[in-house]
This record gives C-alpha cells, sequence and structure tokens, in this order.
C-alpha cells in the first residue's frame, strides 16, 4: 500500500510541474443543435365502401361496420414526444365523371403522442343512402386528405 | 530471589527455569510470526525529473468563444450522421527559425454531450492531434463535431447545447 501510494504522489507532481511549465491558451467552444418537431404520414390502406345498394343498403353504410367494405388506415410518424391531432373535411366526394355521392370521412379525435417509430390510425367513412340513391351505377374514386396537426 | 527458590528444592529451581526458558521462546518466535504481517518494509528514493522544451507559445488570432452549430436542424424521421465545424487561426511566436507543432485539446476525455434537460444526445469532437507551425505565421485550425444518427433518432423537439473548454498547446 505505502508504494502504491508513494508511485502515484511523484506522477501527479510531475504532472503539475508538466502543467505549469508549457503554455496553455484555452477558451470555451460552445456545440449547439436543433432537433424539429416533425411529423410525417403515409397512407397503409385505401378507404373503400365496396358496392353500394341504393335498394337494399341501410340508411347510412360505414366502412367501419359494412361486410366487405375497407377501413383506410395511415402511419404517422413523429418526433418523439410530439403531439398532434389529425382532422379531415367535414364531408368529401367520389366521382364518376360528373356525377358524386358525397360522404362523410371519420377521423379518430384524440391528441396522440407522437413517436418515430409511427402509430397507425384508422379513418372511416360513413355514406348516406340518400347520397347515392339517385346516381348513375358505376365506380367513383375520390381522394381524402387527412391532416396532422403538431 | 533465586536463592529462595533454591531452598525450596530442586525442582522448583527447575520448574523456574523451565518457564525462563519457555518466556525466550515466546520472545524469540514473536518477530516470526509477526513477518506475514508488516511485510517487507524497505524502501527507497527514486529521484524524479523532467524538462520541459521550449515550444514557443501558441494562442488564438481571434480571441473566443467558438461556436459549432448544426444546421439546419436535426430531423429525427430521416436520421443520418450529420457533422459541423469551426475554423479558426492559431499563431505561435517564440520558436524561431525552428518549425513548431500546434496541439489544440479539450478539457476531460469522458463522452461529450448536447443537453437539453433531462435529455441528451451524445455527440464526438474531432480534434487534431497535431498541426505544423511556423513562427509568427497564422495556421488554420478546423474543429469538426459528429451526432451519429441514432443519436437523436429518438430524442425529443428542441435547442440543445453543450460548452467546452478548449487549449491551445503550447
Amino acid at each position: 500500500m505505502k508504494k502504491i501510494l508513494a508511485i502515484i504522489t511523484v506522477a501527479a507532481i510531475t504532472a503539475m510541474a508538466g502543467s505549469a511549465m508549457a503554455a496553455t491558451t484555452s477558451t470555451d467552444l460552445t456545440v449547439s443543435a436543433s432537433v424539429s418537431e416533425v411529423c410525417t404520414a403515409v397512407t397503409n390502406t385505401n378507404i373503400d365502401f365496396g358496392n353500394l345498394d341504393p335498394v337494399g343498403d341501410p340508411a347510412t353504410t360505414s366502412t367501419a361496420t359494412k361486410t366487405g367494405a375497407t377501413r383506410g388506415v395511415i402511419n404517422v410518424k413523429c418526433t418523439q414526444g410530439t403531439g398532434y391531432k389529425l382532422s379531415a373535411p367535414a364531408t368529401a366526394t367520389i366521382a364518376n365523371g360528373g356525377d358524386t355521392i358525397t360522404y362523410t370521412p371519420v377521423v379518430p379525435l384524440a391528441d396522440f403522442t407522437g413517436i418515430v417509430a409511427g402509430t397507425s390510425h384508422t379513418i372511416d367513412a360513413t355514406v348516406d343512402k340518400s347520397a347515392y340513391a339517385s346516381v348513375p351505377t358505376g365506380a367513383y374514386a375520390g381522394t381524402l386528405t387527412v391532416t396532422v396537426t403538431y | 530471589m533465586c536463592r529462595w527458590y533454591y531452598d525450596e528444592g530442586w525442582k522448583m529451581m527447575r520448574c523456574k527455569a523451565f518457564f525462563k526458558v519457555l518466556i525466550l521462546l515466546v520472545i524469540s518466535w514473536f518477530p516470526l510470526c509477526q513477518t506475514p504481517v508488516f511485510g517487507a518494509t524497505a524502501t527507497n528514493q527514486i529521484q524524479v525529473a523532467a524538462t520541459i522544451l521550449d515550444r514557443g507559445h501558441c494562442s488564438f488570432v481571434t480571441p473566443g468563444p467558438y461556436a459549432i452549430n448544426f444546421t439546419p436542424a436535426l430531423n429525427p424521421l430521416s436520421a443520418i450522421d450529420r457533422s459541423a465545424s469551426v475554423s479558426f487561426s492559431v499563431e505561435c511566436k517564440g520558436l524561431g527559425n525552428k518549425p513548431g507543432a500546434v496541439i489544440v485539446d479539450r478539457d476531460g476525455y469522458s463522452q461529450l454531450y448536447l443537453e437539453k434537460g433531462p435529455d441528451a444526445i451524445p455527440y464526438s469532437l474531432n480534434l487534431p492531434t497535431s498541426a505544423p507551425v511556423t513562427n509568427n505565421t497564422p495556421v488554420s485550425i478546423t474543429l469538426t463535431a459528429t451526432i451519429a444518427g441514432t443519436a437523436y433518432k429518438n430524442a425529443p423537439s428542441g435547442d440543445y447545447s453543450d460548452t467546452i473548454t478548449i487549449n491551445v498547446i503550447p
């Protein structure tokens, strides 16, 4: 034990002497960076009402409950901990040429906390039978914009 | 005292002698028993000497502090390794006609972190180990900080910073 202490003492004295004698000029260096608060959304699955029957369907058809319909799914990725909300127009349309069907998008209304890995959200839509009771048969399509606000 | 025991008879004399021998044996063994406890106690003194060579004196041409700022901001959703640099000039005097060298180092050797409250992003700082200099001639020094993409991928948004001390030697 005594031998170890003695060696340490000698080394420390030597180092102190060295730094005291060597000329050194110092200054501060500040390193900074900002991490962006950002979110992105991608569509995993599109919405599809399937076949709409102006005669046999209930008053309102929802992708959430209709057999054969497809619910939409979007994936939202955000900077860790970023709060965000989803929104969509109150109504939107799908069209076939000049004919349109108005439907209602249904997005989850909640305050979400983003993660980098991403969170999937189901986007539904409902359509009243009255909206397609008198339109020509055929395939209707449109684009729905879902907004992520953070 | 010896005579008093002698009067008591030969047995008592013999007993006293026995105890004397026993005590002497114990005393003579005592140092042997202590040997493992004390160990080698020999000491020696070694003279240590060093001479600091006169390598001149270097200083920052433009006084600090200096700053490294990562721009644009780090985007965790496309996290890639990012680097940012700062350059400054150092001038050395007292070298005469001899070539010299300047070293830039920092205080401490532990991992560096940019911090924002309890959140921290590790980073590294590349310091030139030695740059050649000539007397009274400024030389440019570049320090580069690097943040690995994995270091900020899960970092909360906000402003992070760190301040360290850099030294010019000699």
